[in-house]
């Protein structure tokens, strides 16, 4: 079986000094420990993702999803466990052990992220082309011409012919995501963050954005992390997902076998509560 | 009239005490270490406004000794009020002679000029600076611009120079232009007309950059490389002065600026008038002042 | 010396419905089953025998409470798909093992063409091109619906893309869940030498049915399933249709 691109070891993050209860007997529901008070933003997560795959985290507001697309991101850092990148340094130490440095060259070149809002990463006041071009500008490329023709295929790619010079502030809701995505393309990266990609996009502009993302997954080739509370959008896309709740998961498996052979009570609760 | 200045016994040389003296020099120094870096120091009060040049004055006040000779010069020109008043006070405080020969000077301070005239090695320039900081445009927290320094993380700067040639069809920035020290930190050169900055790489001479109100030193060592900022296919260009002249003295290689004349017209004249001066074969005499 | 290409021994399915306050639903019991490479099976039962629940079960879309299933891949060696790590087994259904289930999953705004090239590992090469029209041809899917979203078709359309969607593939064994349902005579005799064509091709095929006619055109076995156990199981004659 060919080595995982990402590895999550027992990855958590909690807010509090810890004790006995919440460490070794986390019997509690929710996030809190009833004795010390502690919130476990995530607890004990581990997962894998092959090259190439698109992997589900899927759970309702709280669960801990986006905790998690934060830390992979290195916008938080995690207070327990690690994460392994098979393609920094053969995957071996934790990935929050990089230096400021070499993280920022592995936001830029290896690993980039999606936001529900598309705001965090876009600078709205800059063109759509702009936004694209930064991430060339960031690689250490100089040369204007190279980097527009790239940023407009790429925009082209997306859907947005001829919209390279607008200002992002102008476009669409939907638009403003395709430029998120091809920001976050434009410099070839092995792995993708997406943070709910379509909640909140009108039906029809979600379907074009999931084809986009369909299509961009199977020209590229890279592995995809998708956090969705959306088991039609996890089940177009994703092979295999986990379902967290409270910071833990619940339960793993195939899509399918999430969908069809739901075991937990909690996964039972969402499928049926899915339209 | 001149205003009346302290009585000799209220200060001591050059008006700043030792401990003012020694703190600027040591932020000095730092920043002669680290080419390009802001360094910040404490900024105390001299007396003139902020915004008039505080900072340089304290540079030059701080570094200058009893066989320095000094030039002050305001957007090139010796005698605007501004570059008057300074020489004045420097003259009072310190006694020393003060020259309109850029070549002579061993310490010229300046507003938004480097002196045409070629320098040498021992010769420092003080450039009066307002905003140290090229980033603060783009990022108005002090702590994410000092992590973008840190990080080498110019993105943003860059993309305003992309955003300009969409715009425009090139680079369309005037005064602070960036430029990139030793590859390592950009640096915003104060308001120096673009023509200024090839004049500044792998000077001879040493180059301090003061900000009084944002109290930061940072410093261009001597032979050090200066690479404005720009693109292989939209390099960074000085003014295009093509086929215009100094009226009085006829020089095609200096800065020119333009002067409204009678008719409507625009007259080009050198910016650096010491330099006009010296082409046209008249020198004024250096100034021995009188420490008040 | 066997040439089982699938083996199921002793699978038990109970699913537990926490949402009912935990009421458990026997889905299958004991079930043991050999396939030989190129047989056709047919599961044939009333509803709700556990027919769905066997085939998923086996493909692991229903993860069995004990027992394994044995699967022999292309390149002989033997796997136990109910251990097997999840990626392993997601590329084992991609590629060796077919399923053609009665929902057609909707992929919204692609073409049925580009569906059809993206199982050819998404390559829009000539021969995918033609290997797609062929299998349209062969199950009377008009060139016409070759650009048009899926969502718009007929329910026997639908079975019949999802039939070549599967098969774009090439898998060696081939799962069906009533493939012939709500189609009319003609189509489904369409898809009846379809499938005799794949028979003959060397593919083995275990597929749900309720159209006992079909049955008895390609099952070289029939098991019926009652109350989530194999009732009974019989070899029928030699299949109507010549090789």
């Amino acid at each position: 079986m060919a080595t995982p691109v990402i590895r999550a070891a027992a990855l958590s993050l909690r807010h509090g000094p810890g004790c006995r209860r919440c460490e070794t007997q986390p019997d509690f529901d929710g996030n809190t420990c009833p004795d010390c008070g502690t919130v476990w933003s995530l607890r004990d997560v581990t997962f894998d993702v092959a090259p190439g795959e698109i992997f589900g985290i899927v759970g309702e507001s709280g669960a801990g999803k986006s905790t998690l697309i934060d830390i992979l991101d290195f916008a938080l850092e995690p207070t327990g466990g690690a994460i392994h990148y098979d393609h920094w340094q053969g995957g071996v130490p934790r990935l929050h052990s990089a230096t400021a440095q070499e993280r920022r060259r592995l936001r830029n070149f290896e690993i980039s992220v999606v936001h529900q809002n598309p705001r965090r990463n876009l600078m709205m006041g800059v063109s759509a082309g702009g936004n694209v071009v930064e991430r060339m500008l960031a690689a250490g490329d100089r040369n204007i011409g190279r980097m527009r023709d790239a940023a407009g295929g790429m925009l082209d790619h997306m859907e947005l012919q001829g919209r390279i010079d607008m200002r992002t502030d102008k476009l669409s809701a939907g638009m403003r995501q395709r430029v998120q995505i091809a920001r976050a393309l434009v410099n070839r990266p092995k792995v993708l963050l997406l943070d709910e990609p379509t909640t909140g996009l009108d039906l029809s502009v979600q379907a074009r954005t999931l084809d986009l993302i369909r299509r961009v997954h199977r020209d590229l080739g890279l592995a995809v992390i998708l956090v969705t509370h959306d088991w039609g959008v996890l089940r177009l896309l994703a092979r295999r997902a986990i379902v967290l709740k409270s910071g833990r998961i619940v339960e793993c498996g195939t899509v399918e076998q999430l969908i069809e052979d739901p075991q937990a009570a909690y996964t039972q609760l969402l499928v049926s509560s899915a339209l | 009239m001149n205003a009346p200045m302290a009585q000799s016994g209220g200060h001591p040389y050059a008006y700043l005490d030792e401990f003012m003296k020694a703190s600027v020099r040591v932020a000095v120094l730092k920043a002669i270490c680290i080419p390009g870096y802001q360094v910040p120091y404490v900024s105390e009060e001299v007396p003139i406004a902020r915004g008039y040049g505080s900072g340089g004055l304290q540079i030059t006040l701080s570094l200058i000794g009893p066989d320095d000779i000094f030039k002050i010069i305001d957007e090139g020109d010796d005698e605007t009020v501004n570059a008057v008043n300074l020489r004045r006070m420097v003259g009072e405080v310190t006694g020393n002679t003060a020259t309109y020969d850029a070549t002579r000077a061993t310490l010229i301070q300046s507003r938004h000029k480097v002196p045409e005239a070629p320098l040498s090695e021992g010769q420092i320039v003080v450039l009066q600076s307002a905003f140290p900081d090229a980033l603060r445009f783009f990022e108005r927290s002090e702590a994410v611009s000092r992590r973008m320094h840190a990080e080498k993380d110019y993105g943003k700067l860059w993309l305003r120079l992309y955003e300009s040639v969409i715009d425009h069809g090139e680079i369309m920035i005037g005064g602070r232009y960036p430029v990139m020290v030793e590859d390592r930190y950009v640096l915003d050169p104060t308001h120096v007309p673009r023509w200024d900055l090839p004049l500044m790489d792998n000077s001879p001479a040493l180059f301090l950059f003061g900000a009084g109100r944002e109290k930061r030193i940072y410093a261009v060592p001597p032979y050090t490389k200066i690479e404005p900022l720009g693109f292989e296919d939209h390099p960074f260009r000085v003014e295009n002065q093509t086929g215009k002249t100094c009226r009085l003295c006829g020089s095609g290689e200096s800065y020119l600026a333009p002067i409204l004349t009678a008719s409507g017209a625009y007259d080009w004249f050198c910016s650096d008038t010491s330099f006009c001066r010296a082409r046209r074969g008249e020198h004024l005499e250096d100034t021995q002042w009188q420490r008040q | 010396m066997t040439n089982a290409i699938l083996e199921a021994k002793g699978l038990n399915k109970t699913f537990v419905m926490h949402l009912l306050g935990g009421r458990r639903i026997s889905a299958l019991q004991d079930i043991s089953l050999r396939v030989e490479e190129g047989e056709f099976v047919a599961l044939v039962g009333r509803t709700g025998a556990g027919k769905s629940s066997l085939v998923k079960s086996l493909l692991q879309i229903y993860r069995p409470d004990s027992g394994s299933v044995h699967f022999r891949r292309a390149d002989g060696v033997t796997v136990d798909l109910t251990t097997l790590p999840e990626t392993e087994l997601l590329d084992l259904l991609d590629v060796e093992i077919g399923y053609v289930s009665q929902h057609l999953r909707v992929v919204p705004r692609v073409g049925a063409l580009d569906l059809m090239l993206e199982r050819a590992s998404g390559e829009d090469t000539q021969a995918a091109r033609a290997a797609a029209r062929r299998l349209f041809a062969q199950l009377d899917l008009s060139t016409e619906l070759e650009d048009v979203f899926p969502v718009t078709f007929s329910g026997g359309e639908k079975q019949r893309l999802n039939l070549a969607l599967t098969l774009m593939r090439k898998p060696r064994l081939l799962f069906l869940d009533e493939p012939t349902a709500a189609l009319d005579p003609a189509t489904r005799d369409r898809i009846v030498e379809f499938l005799a064509a794949r028979k003959r091709e060397g593919v083995t095929t275990i597929g749900i049915f309720h159209d006992l006619d079909a049955v008895a055109k390609l099952a070289d076995r029939v098991i019926e399933v009652d109350g989530g156990r194999l009732v009974a199981e019989r070899r029928t004659a030699a299949p109507t249709i010549p090789a």
